[in-house]
C-alpha cells in the first residue's frame, strides 16, 4: 500500500504520500468515511459516587420487592380473601366413582392402622391383654357392638371367644364423621377372614346418635353381650353400589 | 505527523469506505423496508386506537377489527421495523468494528427479502383472523420457524466477521452486538419451544412464558443493539473517549445477569409460583442498574460537546434515545412495584410502556444510527435539515404524549377505576376514553415524523442525496461557516479534472 501512493515527482508535504491524489481519491469515494474521527474507548475517568449510591438504592428496593417480608409460602398474603383456585382445564370430570366395598375398605384401612392396630394388631389377632378382632362375636354378628365399643371404649372384664380380658379401652373413634366411621367398621368386619357387610352412612349416623345419647360412659362386658341382639334399623350398602370415592355418598351413575 | 500515521489514516479511511460499500445494499434494504413497515404499523396503530374510542370507525371492513389491527400493529412494529433496523445496524457495526468488509452481502440481501415476505404473510395472517392471539407473538404459528431460520442466515455472517476480526481488540459495542446475536434466537426459541412443544398448550403457562418473552425481546435484543449503537456513535461523533471503560463493563454484565430474570411480574396474582412473579419484579427494578451505567457513561462522554449533540442528527437522536433508556428503566421499575402491578396490569399502562421502550428508546437510537450510516453507505449526504428536525421533534412530542401522559397517567387512573368494584365497569372504561383520544393524537404526530423520515430515506436510497464532503448538520444558517462554502464535490473537482 505504501508504494501505491508514493510518487517521487510530487513531493508534496511528506515523502511517500501524494496528498492531492490521496485526498481526491478519498473525497470521491467516501467523504463521510474520510472525515470520521478515531474511535476511542479507553476513558478511565473515576465514576461518581452518586452513581454507586444510586445503584445501591436500586438493589435495596429490588431486594425488598423480591423478598417481600418472607411471605413466599404464605398464600393468604398474596391471594385475595376467599379466592379459590379453579380446577385445571379438563381436570374436573365430576366425582370419582368406585364400588362401595372398595371405597369404604380403602377409607378404613388407614384409620385402622392409625387408631386400632397398636393394641389389636395389624392382623386383627390382638395382643396379650388385648382381645382379637378376627372371628370375635362382637365384630362379626352385629355391626352395632364393635362400633359402639370403638366410639365409647370398654371398662371391666369382657369375654371374647371364650377368654376373659380385663383391660380398659378408651374411646378411639371420637370425632370421625359418618363416612370415616363406616369405613373403619367395614374394614374391621371384612378383613383377616371376617365376612360382613358394608356399613352405610345411614347406619353410621344411627349408631352415632345412640352413642351421643349415652353421654360418653364406657361399655361394660355384659352390656356388649346384650347389644349383640340389637340389630340396626338402617340397611347396609350393597358391595357393588357405586359411591363417590371422596365422600362415600351414593352416586347415580346415570346422572354423571 | 509522521508518514506512518498519515499513511495509516489514509488506509483506515479506505478500509472504512470499502466496508461501507460492501454493505450498501443489504443495510439500505433493511433500513428502507423497516421504515416502510414502521409506516404500516403506525397506520394500523392509529386505526386500532381510534377504534377504542370510536368503535364504529371502519367497522364495515371485516379484517380491521380492533383485535386484528392492534395485533398486526404491534407485530409489524416489532418484526417489520424494530428487528430490521436492528439487523441493519448490527451488521454494519459488526463489520466496521471487526474491520472486515462483508463477503456475503448478496446472501443477506436475499434473506432480507425473504424476511419481508414472511412478515407480509404473517401480517395478512393476523388481519385474516389467523393470528396466534399472543401479544408480541401474534403471527400465525408457521411464521416463527421461518423467522428463526432467516435470522440465522442474516446473523451468522456477523458472528463469522467477529471471529476473523482484525486488530484483535474488542470494542464495547461488539460485546453488546455479539450478546444480542445469541440472545435473540435464544429468547425466540425458548419461548416457542416452551409454549408449543413442552408446555402442551397450557394457557397459564403459555401466558407466563409469553410475558418472559416480551421482556426478553426488549431487554435482551433491542436494548443491547440500541446501546451498541450509542456506544459507537457517542465517542465517534464527539471524538472523545468513552467516559469510563469499567462502568461500561459493569453495565454490560449487569444487563447480562439481570435481564433474563425479568418479565413474569406481568402475571402478578396469576396461579404461577409466587416467587416467579417477585423474581420478575425484582429483576425489572434491578434493570435500572445497567440503564444507569449506560446512560451515565454515554451522557458523560458527550456532555462537554453540547453543540455537537445539537448539530449532529445521529448524536441528537442517540442522546435522546439514551435519555429514553433511563426513562424506560424508571418506567419499568415503577410498573414492577407490587403496589402498582395490581393497578396497572390490566390497563393501558403496559401498552404505554411498550411504545415508550420501543419508540422513545430503541427507535430513537436506531434513527441515530441510520442518520450516521446511510450517508456512508450511499456516499451521499442527507438532503434536508428541515426533514430531520421535523422527524426529531414530532417523534419526541408524539412518544412522550403517548407514553407518559396517556400510557402512564391513563393507565394508573384506569387501573384504579377498574379496581373500584362498587362502580360499574362501563364507567371505568369511560374514564379511559379520553386517554385513547390523546393516544390517537400522539400517533398522528409520530406518523407525521415518520412520513418525513421515510420520504427522506427513500430519496437517499435512490441516491438522490447531496454530493458533498460536508455532513448535513442541524445548524441554522450553516452556509459560510467554519468550513467555508458547502463543499459540492462536482464543482470542487471540476478545476482539477
Amino acid at each position: 500500500m505504501v508504494q501505491k501512493y508514493a510518487d517521487s515527482t510530487k513531493p508534496d508535504l511528506e515523502e511517500g504520500t501524494n496528498v492531492a491524489a490521496t485526498h481526491a481519491r478519498l473525497t470521491d469515494a467516501s467523504a463521510a468515511a474520510e472525515r470520521e474521527k478515531v474511535l476511542r474507548e479507553n476513558g478511565m475517568e473515576p465514576v461518581s459516587l452518586w452513581v454507586v449510591l444510586g445503584c445501591f438504592a436500586v438493589v435495596l428496593i429490588a431486594g425488598g420487592v423480591f423478598f417481600k417480608g418472607g411471605n413466599y409460602f404464605n398464600n393468604a398474603a398474596f391471594v385475595a380473601a376467599n379466592y379459590q383456585q379453579g380446577e385445571e382445564p379438563g381436570g374436573d370430570t365430576g366425582p370419582v366413582l368406585e364400588p362401595a366395598f372398595k371405597a369404604y375398605m380403602a377409607k378404613g384401612k388407614g384409620l385402622y392402622a392409625q387408631k386400632c392396630a397398636a393394641c389389636h394388631g395389624g392382623d386383627g389377632n390382638g395382643n396379650p391383654g388385648f382381645p382379637p378382632l378376627t372371628g370375635s362375636e362382637y365384630v362379626v354378628d352385629n355391626a352395632r357392638v364393635v362400633t359402639m365399643i370403638a366410639l365409647n371404649g370398654v371398662a371391666g372384664p369382657i369375654v371374647v371367644k371364650g377368654k376373659t380380658y380385663n383391660s380398659n379401652m378408651a374411646a378411639q373413634a371420637v370425632g370421625l364423621n359418618e363416612y370415616e366411621l363406616a369405613g373403619l367398621i367395614t374394614y374391621i368386619r371384612n378383613s383377616w377372614g371376617n365376612e360382613g357387610d358394608v356399613m352405610s352412612i345411614e347406619q353410621a349416623a344411627e349408631i352415632l346418635a345412640d352413642s351421643d345419647s349415652r353421654g360418653g360412659s364406657q361399655l361394660s362386658g355384659d352390656e356388649a353381650i346384650e347389644m349383640i341382639q340389637d340389630k340396626l334399623k338402617a340397611a347396609p350398602l350393597s358391595k357393588e353400589q357405586l359411591v363417590d370415592k371422596k365422600t362415600g355418598i351414593i352416586v347415580d351413575a346415570t346422572e354423571g | 505527523m509522521s508518514t506512518e500515521s498519515t499513511q495509516q489514516m489514509a488506509e483506515d479511511a479506505t478500509l472504512r469506505a470499502e466496508i461501507d460499500r460492501s454493505l450498501r445494499h443489504p443495510v439500505m434494504f433493511f433500513f428502507t423496508s423497516g421504515a416502510a413497515w414502521l409506516a404500516v404499523s403506525l397506520l394500523l396503530g392509529i386505526i386500532a386506537t381510534a377504534k377504542s374510542f370510536a368503535p364504529g370507525f371502519l367497522s364495515c371492513v371485516d379484517c380491521l377489527t380492533y383485535g386484528r389491527t392492534f395485533a398486526a400493529h404491534m407485530n409489524v412494529l416489532l418484526y417489520g421495523w424494530c428487528a430490521q433496523a436492528a439487523f441493519g445496524t448490527m451488521i454494519w457495526l459488526m463489520s466496521r468494528l471487526s474491520r472486515q468488509p462483508s463477503q456475503s452481502s448478496g446472501v443477506i440481501l436475499t434473506v432480507g427479502h425473504a424476511w419481508n415476505a414472511v412478515i407480509a404473510l404473517g401480517t395478512i395472517g393476523i388481519l385474516s383472523g389467523n393470528g396466534s392471539g399472543q401479544p408480541w407473538m401474534g403471527f400465525p404459528n408457521f411464521v416463527w420457524p421461518c423467522l428463526i431460520v432467516l435470522y440465522a442466515a442474516i446473523a451468522i455472517w456477523s458472528v463469522i466477521q467477529f471471529r476473523v476480526r482484525r486488530g484483535g481488540h474488542v470494542f464495547i459495542s461488539q460485546w453488546y452486538i455479539l450478546a444480542a446475536l445469541f440472545w435473540f434466537p435464544w429468547t425466540l426459541l425458548t419461548a416457542h419451544v416452551f409454549i408449543h412443544v413442552i408446555g402442551d398448550g397450557h394457557p397459564v403457562f403459555a401466558t407466563a412464558i409469553n410475558a418472559w418473552f416480551r421482556s426478553g425481546l426488549l431487554f435482551l435484543f433491542f436494548t443491547p443493539i440500541a446501546i451498541a449503537s450509542a456506544y459507537y456513535l457517542a465517542p465517534k461523533v464527539t471524538g472523545r473517549p468513552v467516559y469510563s471503560y469499567s462502568l461500561a463493563l459493569f453495565g454490560f454484565w449487569a444487563l447480562a445477569v439481570v435481564g433474563p430474570w425479568a418479565g413474569m411480574q406481568k402475571l402478578y396474582g396469576a396461579p404461577i409460583p409466587v416467587w416467579l412473579q417477585y423474581a420478575g419484579a425484582g429483576a425489572t427494578i434491578l434493570l435500572l442498574i445497567p440503564a444507569i451505567a449506560v446512560s451515565v457513561n454515554i451522557l458523560k462522554t458527550v456532555s462537554a460537546k453540547g453543540e455537537t449533540v445539537a448539530h449532529s442528527p445521529s448524536l441528537r437522536f442517540s442522546v435522546a434515545g439514551i435519555i429514553g433508556l433511563a426513562a424506560t428503566a424508571l418506567f419499568a421499575a415503577a410498573l414492577a412495584l407490587p403496589g402498582s402491578m395490581s393497578l396497572t396490569q390490566f390497563s393501558i399502562a403496559s401498552y404505554g410502556f411498550d411504545i415508550f421502550a420501543l419508540y422513545g428508546f430503541f427507535s430513537m437510537c436506531m434513527f441515530g444510527a441510520i442518520y450516521f450510516i446511510v450517508p456512508r453507505i450511499t456516499g451521499r449526504e442527507w438532503i434536508s435539515t428541515k426533514f430531520i428536525r421535523v422527524h426529531f421533534w414530532s417523534s419526541i412530542y408524539g412518544v412522550v404524549f403517548i407514553a407518559l401522559f396517556c400510557g402512564l397517567l391513563g393507565g394508573y387512573l384506569q387501573g384504579q377505576a377498574v379496581e373500584n368494584f362498587s362502580e360499574p365497569f362501563a364507567s371505568a372504561m369511560g374514564r379511559y376514553k379520553i386517554y385513547t383520544i390523546g393516544m390517537a393524537i400522539g400517533w398522528v404526530f409520530v406518523l407525521l415524523a415518520n412520513f418525513f423520515f421515510c420520504f427522506h430515506l427513500l430519496l437517499m436510497w435512490l441516491r438522490l442525496g447531496r454530493r458533498s464532503n460536508h455532513p448535513t448538520l442541524l445548524k441554522h444558517n450553516a452556509h459560510g461557516q467554519v468550513h467555508g462554502p458547502e463543499g459540492d464535490l462536482d464543482s470542487l473537482q471540476s478545476p482539477t479534472s
